[in-house]
């Protein structure tokens, strides 16, 4: 084997052992030489590409690649030196990059266009490698750009807000000494920022001694932070409620304040406080007032019944006293007329006895009806109307007022019985003066009684007076409300039995005009 | 001192719904009057009035089915110039009359007698 013989041998050795692609191509891009390589790469055996054109191979997968291929081949003429140039190829789905050596196989005839020797080295890996890599470069330079303006904003903004916060802020190391502080403190304080950095925290605190500063830092230290109220001083010299929050930075051994001037919210809750105080005050004068008005009220109509009272006894006393009056007489008269004897005069002083018993019984009976009660109890409900229709009887019988009752006698009520008998000889009287001003000449006043459907008892007094005007039907039971004449009453009564029955009895009292009257009904 | 015996010519009627003022009056008036029609009100009295036509009316006004000054002002619409003493326990508009002789209660049975004789005096002026 000679020289050339051996020389081609090594170099085909060379082409096969080698992974990356090579071939060489003519100058009509024709295929000269290839190796296996390069057909694994076009996925066809070496007879079906050797002599055919490069171009036909390479346009399969990508057109641009030829114009590619043809920049190079210019570029290999013109300057004669090796050209590397990345080719892209698409196969099967799969994309592939190759870095492409190409070098110019010159020939010893200048004019001969040379051969081009091109190494097709496989670099997808490395491209994926690389995209990835710059993915994740890319990925983090985003991130850190973000990360950084983040920052950036969140430091301009805490700075700005630190710095034009209407709050206070300051820095205070663990001296005391203030080593920052925003404009809002400055301003708050009356110093210039100059002038702050230069002070410490026990200059300008009015209510702790540098003392009681101090162990107020240490106490900050230890717990970390604080949230206080104190007073601080201003240069002109007054006075600051101040509210503090002091958190301790323990890395760079700092404190950091927020301060807020509270002058205006202590003396709002302060003279809050002297107004609820007052207000206290003025409710308890008002609720005596009104306690003093209804003890006077109570007084009031007990006096009008006092007054009824003694209407009342006078006219149960009236009729007596006349005849027991005309007896005596008729006794100087009986023995002027010769017609007095023993027997005369125990008929006389009998029915006298008699009439003075009356008299006697009549007071006992007031006495009784007007006591207070002691205590509550239950009572019959007919005997209580009784008591009271028993008090007018004399006078509705000589003003041909007739009384019909239709009582259920075996209702008992709990309460106060005289009280109850006064509410209903209150409403029997109104009844009476309104027959009176009205000149009802045949008054009908009709009392029934009986058991509601709720249990409850019910009683009702009806008249046929001509009943209550409408727009004062509803004032019937306000206090001093009155249709009487001014001197007659005191508009109290319905009042009072309202109260009484609503309040000790746990009833209700109300009024209808019907049938051309007025009707009460208590229910209880 | 009057002579009471004038009084036994004459008849009267005594309204009173008080049984023991009536009774107590029916006495002295028995043992002066002639004839005395007794009434516990004023229905009864009108009544006995229209029947008997008495001299003389003593009545209260306060009293059940017809009061006093109903039946009077029906008396006088009967006899104008009728004679009529009031016996009443209240002093007011209400229970006196222009028209009559007004006796307030507890009654004096001297001011009585002595309303009855202006009654009849005046009775007597027109007779004569």
């Amino acid at each position: 084997m000679d020289i050339t013989q051996q020389t081609i041998k090594f170099y085909e050795a060379l082409l096969r052992v080698t992974g990356d692609g090579i071939v060489i191509t003519g100058e009509s891009q024709n295929i000269i030489v290839v190796n296996d390589a390069f057909c694994a790469l076009l996925g066809r055996p070496r007879t079906d590409i050797l002599e055919t054109n490069l171009f036909d191979w390479l346009s399969q997968f990508d057109n641009t690649i030829i114009d590619r291929w043809a920049r190079l081949e210019t570029r290999l003429h013109v300057t004669g030196e090796n050209q590397i140039d990345e080719f892209r190829i698409t196969s099967n789905g799969m994309e592939r990059y190759f870095s492409v050596t190409a070098t110019l196989l010159r020939q010893a005839e200048p004019n001969v266009m040379a051969a081009i020797v091109s190494t097709w080295h496989d670099i997808t890996k490395l491209k994926q490698l690389e995209q990835s890599l710059k993915e994740y470069s890319g990925n983090l330079e985003i991130l850190v750009n973000e990360r950084t303006s983040e920052l950036k904003a969140a430091y301009e903004q805490n700075s700005a807000i630190l710095y034009t916060s209407i709050e206070g802020f300051f820095k205070v190391d663990l001296d005391g000494r203030i080593i920052e502080a925003n404009d809002s403190y400055c301003k708050m304080l009356g110093y210039s920022r100059e002038e702050m950095l230069n002070m410490r925290v026990s200059d300008v605190e009015a209510l702790e001694d540098s003392d009681e500063v101090k162990r107020h830092i240490e106490k900050i230290i230890g717990m970390g932070g604080d949230r206080f109220i104190t007073k601080q001083i201003t240069m002109q010299g007054r006075i600051l409620d101040v509210e503090v929050s002091v958190n301790y930075i323990k890395d760079s051994n700092i404190m950091f304040a927020f301060i807020r001037d509270i002058t205006d919210r202590v003396s709002l809750e302060n003279a809050l406080n002297e107004l609820n105080a007052n207000l206290q005050k003025r409710v308890e004068e008002e609720v005596e007032k009104n306690r003093q008005k209804d003890h006077m009220m109570f007084e009031q109509s007990r006096h009008t019944a006092m007054g009824e009272l003694l209407m009342n006894i006078s006219h149960h006393w009236r009729q007596p006293l006349g005849a027991i009056g005309v007896m005596i007489q008729d006794i100087k008269d009986a023995y002027k007329y010769k017609e007095l004897d023993e027997k005369y005069l125990d008929t006389s002083v009998s029915t006298m006895l008699n009439e003075l018993n009356g008299l006697s019984k009549t007071i006992d009976d007031f006495r009784c009806f007007y006591a207070r009660d002691r205590q509550a109890s239950q009572f019959s409900l007919s005997h209580a109307v009784n008591k009271a229709v028993s008090i007018l009887e004399e006078y509705f019988r000589g003003r041909n007022i007739s009384l019909e009752r239709d009582m259920d006698d075996s209702i008992t009520i709990h309460g106060y019985q005289n009280e109850f008998s006064q509410i209903i000889l209150n409403l029997l009287t109104n009844i009476k003066d309104a027959f009176e001003s009205r000149a009802v000449a045949n008054g009908i006043i009709k009392v029934n009684s009986y058991r509601g459907q709720s249990g409850k008892a019910v009683l009702t007094i009806l008249d046929n007076g001509g009943g209550v005007g409408e727009d004062i039907i509803g004032k019937l039971f306000d206090p001093y409300f009155t249709t009487r004449h001014k001197s007659r009453g005191t508009g109290l009564g319905l009042y009072i039995a309202k109260t009484v029955i609503e309040k000790n009895m746990n009833g209700t009292i109300s009024a209808r005009n019907i049938d051309g009257g007025c009707e009460f009904t208590i229910e209880v | 001192m009057r002579d009471e015996t004038i009084l036994k010519t004459l008849s009267a009627l005594y309204v009173e719904d008080d049984a023991a003022m009536l009774d107590g009056l029916a006495k002295f008036m028995r043992r002066r009057f002639g004839d005395v029609y007794l009434a516990k009100n004023g229905k009864e009295g009108l009544e006995l009035y229209i029947t008997h036509n008495p001299d003389i009316v003593i009545t209260d006004i306060e009293m059940p089915v017809m009061n006093g000054i109903v039946m009077i002002n029906k008396i006088l619409k009967i006899k104008n110039d009728q004679p009529i003493i009031i016996t009443t326990a209240f002093n007011d508009d209400d229970h006196v009359s222009n028209r009559c002789v007004n006796l307030i209660k507890p009654i004096n049975v001297e001011r009585l007698i002595d309303a009855i004789f202006c009654c009849i005096e005046g009775k007597m002026r027109e007779a004569m």
